[in-house]
């Protein structure tokens, strides 16, 4: 009896374990590229710090998203990320943003409370079935006395060649282009405040260092 | 030869020489001389002083208004030596002046509390002044005065003695004061022993002699005095001198008529006080009893008798002798008290009579009329007697020898003295020991807890001390937060990747087992 049991379990082991040489291997993602060494700050340099950015709960998973026709979503079993997609996202953006100032820093911390701080909230983060990386949202300055009014971004870019390998690449560079538009705004800022007008994109002059 | 001699003629001569004529012509002279010098001689008068200082024989002269009347003859003892007889020739046309009531007294430099007087006699010597009397006998004898009367001899005006048995005493030159104005002075004192009273002798000059009446009041101003009352604070001066060394006011109450004038010496009572004038003159009264049986401790005669705070009487006898033949009669302990009631205190003087004021206050008691005894001072303890009405009518009054009884209450202390004891009596039985112990008892436990509590607040504190932001603690649990979110971020991602294959077990359970592997996953294709 045992025999025969035992038989029996050993043959269903067998078929839950048996792969088919069919079956796709799993691919892993790292948004960051090869990290860059970002100059030393002066001291006394103003910091900004950039917080952790939101997404979505749809995009707050492992696997990679794409978006199909007709609104729909489609997750990849085989192609997943290797590190929290919001956190690699912060890496790339202050990567990004140190490399296009010099007379500011962008940091993911900061040791007080008084920093200033850039919020990003990004909504939509995926390539498309049609050939397309999407990235969109807003973005804040933030600090003790007020906030700027949030800023709204739509950002795409073209796959040449098509496939998650490539759609990465884009969305990374979507990353260094929403950085730059960062940048920009925030010289657009500086300028507004320094000659005292608040500007239509201002809810309060915060008197931050922009 | 020889010639014939008639013979002499002799003729008798004088018995006495003419010779003799000049002699008694300078005799006849001599006794001229000797009658006139006998016939001008002054008056011979002795005059007794304590010391003879400042006075010389046939130097020192004596003077009346500045005109020499005599001169000093001889200066010695008396017969024991305790006096200085001055031997003084008066001249005869000032013999007048010799008034057995004549004063004499040394006028010399003298510096007192009248001021400094005599100074003329410091180049001019000293000399004696005579002040003559009113009295037609004459006298040869005197007895000096050793100080100057303060009043200036034959000066208008009027004596008066005024008697004192305490208050402020007064002294010498103190003024005599009328309505602020100086109009006289104190011109000597006198303590009498057997009487216990002091008399003093005061002068008012002309022509405010004609202010003192019969009904006149004479009272102390020494000092100052300060009233406080309902109306404010007054402070009472009569003048600064009188602030300084004393004086003396009169005049008369608002409350009575001008009296007859005085117009000779008189006799006085000098109140301590203006106020002691209204409170201890002499009114006409009527006397009642009270009968009371509360303590009569701080009740004195004199002491006040108040209708309504008006006072109007004064207390007789605080408290009659127990051993009385009056107190046979009384029923219970009742303390019988003598009062004083006196209408000239409430009533003009042509108000009412004695007897018609009587049967008034005898229809008050029958309407309800009593009496209490009250505090009078709180902090002296005094009492006084205090009058009020009620409505509860008597028919039958009550007598106390030959006085009508005024009904009396309890005071309103003697009630408050019976709730306190009644309320002490209630404490009394409180068991206070166990409560005090129980007290006690819960006290010590909550000390306990509270030095408890006071540590855990310590050690809170430097817990929290340590929690501040920067401090070691504050970054470590920062750091540990971190990390519990990032594992709570990792946990949720996890669930949402495990969210499909949950999803493939619902609607199929035996995938694990019986389904085959996925299929490969669609990807982006180019931009066309």
């Amino acid at each position: 009896m045992f025999r025969i049991f035992f038989i029996t379990l050993l043959l269903c082991l067998t078929g839950c374990t048996a792969v088919t040489p069919l079956t796709p291997k799993v691919t892993y993602y790292l948004l960051d590229e090869v990290p860059l060494t970002a100059p030393q700050p002066p001291t006394g340099q103003a910091i900004i710090q950039v917080t952790a950015i939101t997404v979505p709960e749809y995009l707050n998973r492992s696997n990679l998203v794409m978006r199909k026709a007709n609104q729909e979503m489609s997750f990849a079993n085989y192609h997943s990320w290797a590190d929290s997609l919001p956190a690699a996202m912060q890496r790339v953006v202050v990567q990004a943003l140190n490399q296009n100032t010099t007379n500011i820093s962008y940091s993911r911390y900061c040791a007080t409370a008084n920093c200033p701080r850039l919020q990003i909230a990004v909504d939509h983060f995926y390539p498309t079935e049609s050939g397309d990386v999407v990235l969109a949202g807003s973005y804040v300055f933030a600090s003790k006395s007020g906030a700027t009014r949030p800023v709204p971004f739509v950002l795409t870019k073209a796959l040449e060649s098509g496939g998650y390998h490539e759609a990465v690449q884009q969305m990374r560079e979507l990353l260094w282009a929403l950085s730059d538009h960062i940048e920009k705004q925030r010289q657009h800022l500086k300028a507004e405040h320094a000659k005292g007008n608040p500007g239509p994109g201002l809810i309060e002059n915060t008197g931050v260092v922009f | 030869m020889t010639h014939d001699i008639a013979p002499a003629e002799t003729a008798p001569t004088a018995r006495i020489s003419i010779i003799w004529l000049l002699p008694a012509i300078a005799l006849i002279i001599g006794l001229g001389m000797v009658y006139e010098s006998w016939k001008n001689r002054g008056i011979a008068i002795q005059i007794l002083f304590d010391t003879a200082e400042g006075l010389e024989v046939d130097k020192t002269r004596i003077k009346y208004r500045n005109v020499d009347v005599g001169l000093v003859t001889h200066i010695g003892f008396n017969d024991d030596k305790s006096s200085i007889v001055i031997d003084v020739e008066i001249d005869q046309s000032f013999r007048d002046l010799l008034a057995e009531d004549s004063r004499f007294w040394v006028v010399k430099p003298r510096i007192g509390a009248a001021g400094i007087s005599g100074i003329g006699t410091l180049l001019s010597g000293a000399y004696i002044e005579i002040a003559p009397g009113q009295s037609t006998n004459q006298s040869r004898h005197f007895t000096g005065l050793e100080v100057p009367p303060i009043t200036p001899p034959n000066t208008d005006g009027l004596h008066l003695t005024l008697t004192s048995r305490g208050g402020t005493p007064l002294s010498v030159g103190n003024p005599v004061i009328y309505r602020g104005f100086d109009v006289g002075q104190v011109e000597s004192f006198e303590f009498l022993p057997e009487s216990r009273e002091a008399r003093y002798q005061v002068f008012i000059r002309a022509p405010y002699h004609r202010l003192v009446t019969s009904n006149t009041f004479f009272w102390n101003v020494g000092g100052f005095s300060l009233n406080a009352n309902a109306e404010g604070v007054r402070l009472n001066v009569a003048s600064l001198e009188s602030l300084v060394s004393g004086g003396v006011e009169f005049d008369v109450p608002a409350d009575l008529a001008v009296g007859e004038l005085v117009e000779r010496e008189q006799v006085f009572a000098l109140y301590d006080s203006r106020d002691s004038v209204n409170k201890r003159r002499q009114y006409e009264y009527v006397e009642y009893a009270m009968l009371v049986e509360d303590s009569v401790g701080g009740l004195y005669e004199g002491a006040p008798v108040e209708y309504k705070g008006i006072r109007v009487g004064t207390v007789k006898t605080p408290y009659v002798r127990f051993d009385d033949p009056r107190h046979q009669q009384l029923e219970g302990d009742r303390i019988a008290i003598i009062i004083r009631i006196e209408p000239g205190r409430m009533y003009s003087e042509q108000h009412t009579s004695l007897q018609e004021f009587d049967e008034q206050f005898h229809n008050w008691i029958h309407d309800g009329l009593n009496a209490t005894i009250e505090n009078a001072n709180l902090i002296t303890g005094s009492l006084k007697v205090t009058l009020d009405s009620s409505d509860t009518a008597i028919e039958h009054i009550e007598r106390f020898g030959e006085y009508s009884v005024i009904p009396s209450r309890r005071t309103s202390l003697s009630s408050i003295t019976d709730s306190a004891q009644n309320l002490l009596a209630k404490l009394e039985q409180l068991p206070l020991e166990q409560m005090v112990t129980s007290a006690n008892t819960t006290l010590v436990s909550a000390d306990t807890t509270l030095r408890a509590l006071n540590r855990a607040i310590a050690e809170m504190e430097a817990v929290l001390q340590g929690a501040q932001p920067g401090s070691p603690m504050y970054q470590s649990m920062q750091q540990n937060l971190d990390e519990l979110q990032r594992t709570l971020f990792e946990l949720r991602r996890t669930l949402h990747s495990t969210e499909p294959l949950i999803q493939n077990i619902t609607n199929k359970p035996n995938a694990l087992i019986f389904s085959g592997p996925a299929p490969a996953d669609a990807e982006p294709a180019a931009k066309e």
